[in-house]
């Protein structure tokens, strides 16, 4: 059908309708037609099609509480789907062939007078708290020299359901944050807490980021056991009981000396990115221990490790708790030292957070050589005092100082 | 499937030989308190209702009637995660225009199709701890068709009772368009 044959048949349409109704009723129609087709072709208030910097308003961690703040974000280019180049959203999300899938959220956003956008309901807030923070973890891991590091934008699965038995009742966990190295995702369960959501708390999202950074740089080189191991959930070794029967006492030895120093190590970037010695607290106040001010006891040695696995091996959720409180102790030796190299010299947090680049460069060469089953926490804080001499050769001596460690460790 | 029954009111009638209605040969002023259902995305991704009461004020002649509607909801309160908190608000301003059709042979019972334009705005209330904020949207375009019934009671021809269906088209509503139905009472005079 041609253009005119289309006119043609429009205006015998309209005759028919006319005869049939009259013109008034006719010319309502068209008119209203018109003026739906014209509101339906609007920019959706500029939602759908963002460009440039928007202010957000969000809750957000400033001067050490938490508030309602205007923020800016960058690269949204799409606000009622949170799309951008930062990352990517997944409500309850499943797993199909070792990748995360599911449907993205649809965000209600109001556009004030003042062009300030306001989530409309917590889970758009959640979402655009979330997107505002991975967009600034990425320019800080661009200026820390990590920015080629991961695939942006980033994927995340909010409100997921995971079941295990650290769960309650219907073994639903709820409360918990957790990075996948197998789908390369952040995994954020449900909040019923009462305090900051996890998803809010910028302190546990540069934590669960950093695991992507450590997966990539320290443990998937290593390939071979260990990544088996890791991509089966064994890397949170309650995950897999059977697995870890499987494992011999060294193997254990490496996962979790390697998973302490994970948790240790992204403890430190969440304060580096946030600036709060505690985000955990801030969301899970029943966990006390995690104050990074703290003073740490010292680090379990190689001997007491390897007994503490003979007891334990058959309950892999206390070897999963001691890696966590290694890594606790390894966080708190390193932010005390950096707070006190902050009171000497003006350092900015990407300076600090290059030395923490250096370590994982560190590490990434150890593993290349040997697996880490000879390693201690002692060559960490070698490690660590070697990446920190250039920026302040006196520093290790606080080091050896905090985390009791002999003089050796100093380079 | 509501857009679809909606679509099946709305067609029916005007595609029918309706009968135009015998009204009388004056203008009648009419007033009416109203309340509706707007259905909308829920945080869930789900369908939930909101309910929007209104009051409208409006003139008929013969088949035709106009009239300007003012609707606003109460505050909704949304889902709470942990401290974190967001209700919300919306206002409505209709001018709509409608014809009547008489389609049953039922004295006082007309059905009637009607379009109309208008603005929506809203508001949002944040808390978080101890922190509440309010913001506001300027008002945005809106426009909508709806098809409904009306019965005017014999003993009382001051009064009537009508319900509507509607499909509400605005950028701020979600999903766009959007399904409302509703009853109300009219006072003609």
């Amino acid at each position: 059908m041609n253009r005119n044959q289309i006119h043609r048949h429009l205006r015998y349409k309209f005759f028919l309708l006319k005869s049939k109704f009259g013109s008034r009723t006719c010319l309502g129609l068209v008119v209203t037609f018109m003026l739906t087709a014209s509101v339906g072709c609007q920019d959706s208030e500029k939602l759908h099609n963002v460009s440039g910097p928007i202010r957000v308003l969000l809750p957000w961690v400033e001067d050490n509480r938490s508030q309602l703040v205007e923020v800016e974000v960058k690269t949204i280019s799409d606000v009622r789907l949170a799309k951008g180049g930062a990352a990517e959203f997944y409500l309850s999300p499943g797993v199909e062939n070792n990748r995360i899938v599911g449907r993205s959220p649809r965000l209600r956003v109001l556009k004030s007078k003042s062009d300030l956008y306001v989530p409309q309901d917590t889970l758009s807030a959640q979402v655009l708290a979330m997107y505002t923070h991975i967009e600034r973890l990425m320019f800080f891991d661009n200026e820390a020299g990590v920015g080629e590091v991961n695939q942006w934008p980033r994927q995340v699965g909010i409100k997921t359901v995971l079941i295990g038995n650290q769960g309650s009742g219907n073994g639903q966990i709820y409360d918990q944050a957790v990075y996948s190295g197998a789908l390369d995702a952040m995994l954020f369960t449900p909040y019923i807490g009462e305090n900051l959501p996890l998803t809010m708390n910028p302190g546990v999202v540069a934590h669960e980021h950093f695991h992507s950074l450590f997966f990539k740089l320290v443990l998937k080189p290593l390939g071979g056991h260990y990544l088996r191991s890791v991509q089966n959930g064994a890397d949170g070794l309650h995950a897999s009981p059977i697995l870890v029967e499987r494992l011999s006492n060294e193997q254990i030895y490496e996962i979790l000396v390697l998973r302490a120093i994970n948790e240790g190590l992204a403890d430190v970037w969440g304060w580096l990115y946030s600036g709060d010695v505690d985000f955990v607290f801030r969301s899970l106040p029943q966990v006390k221990t995690r104050l990074l001010t703290q003073k740490p006891q010292k680090s379990m040695s190689p001997q007491i490790i390897r007994g503490f696995i003979s007891r334990q091996k058959g309950n892999p959720l206390n070897l999963e708790a001691m890696a966590y409180e290694e890594g606790e102790k390894i966080a708190k030796t390193i932010v005390r030292t950096m707070q006190n190299l902050k009171s000497q010299k003006e350092v900015s947090p990407t300076d600090l957070a290059k030395i923490v680049v250096g370590v994982l460069k560190q590490l990434q060469q150890t593993g290349a050589k040997e697996t880490f089953q000879k390693f201690s926490f002692n060559d960490l804080f070698s490690t660590f005092a070697l990446a920190l001499k250039p920026i302040d050769p006196n520093s290790c001596q606080f080091l050896v100082d905090e985390a009791q460690l002999t003089k050796e460790v100093c380079p | 499937m509501i857009k679809a029954l909606f679509l099946l009111a709305f067609c029916i009638p005007v595609f029918s030989y309706g009968q135009k209605m015998k009204a009388e040969r004056r203008p009648q002023w009419q007033a009416s308190l109203s309340y509706h259902a707007l259905l909308e995305r829920s945080e869930q991704q789900e369908t939930k209702t909101m309910s929007l009461p209104g009051v409208s004020l409006g003139i008929r002649y013969e088949s035709w009637s106009g009239y300007f509607e003012y609707q606003k909801s109460g505050v909704v309160q949304g889902e709470t995660v942990g401290s974190f908190a967001v209700d919300r608000q919306v206002e409505l301003m209709n001018l709509g225009f409608g014809r009547s059709f008489q389609l049953f042979r039922i004295p006082g019972l007309d059905f009637n199709l009607g379009l109309g334009l208008g603005a929506l705005r809203e508001e949002v209330i944040t808390q978080l701890f101890e922190q509440t904020r309010r913001d506001e949207s300027g008002w945005s375009s809106l426009l909508f068709a709806k098809a409904g019934t009306s019965y005017q009671f014999p003993g009382a021809k001051f009064l009537s009772i009508a319900t509507d269906a509607r499909l509400l088209k605005s950028p701020r509503l979600d999903p766009d368009p959007a399904f409302a139905f509703g009853v109300s009472v009219v006072v003609n005079y």
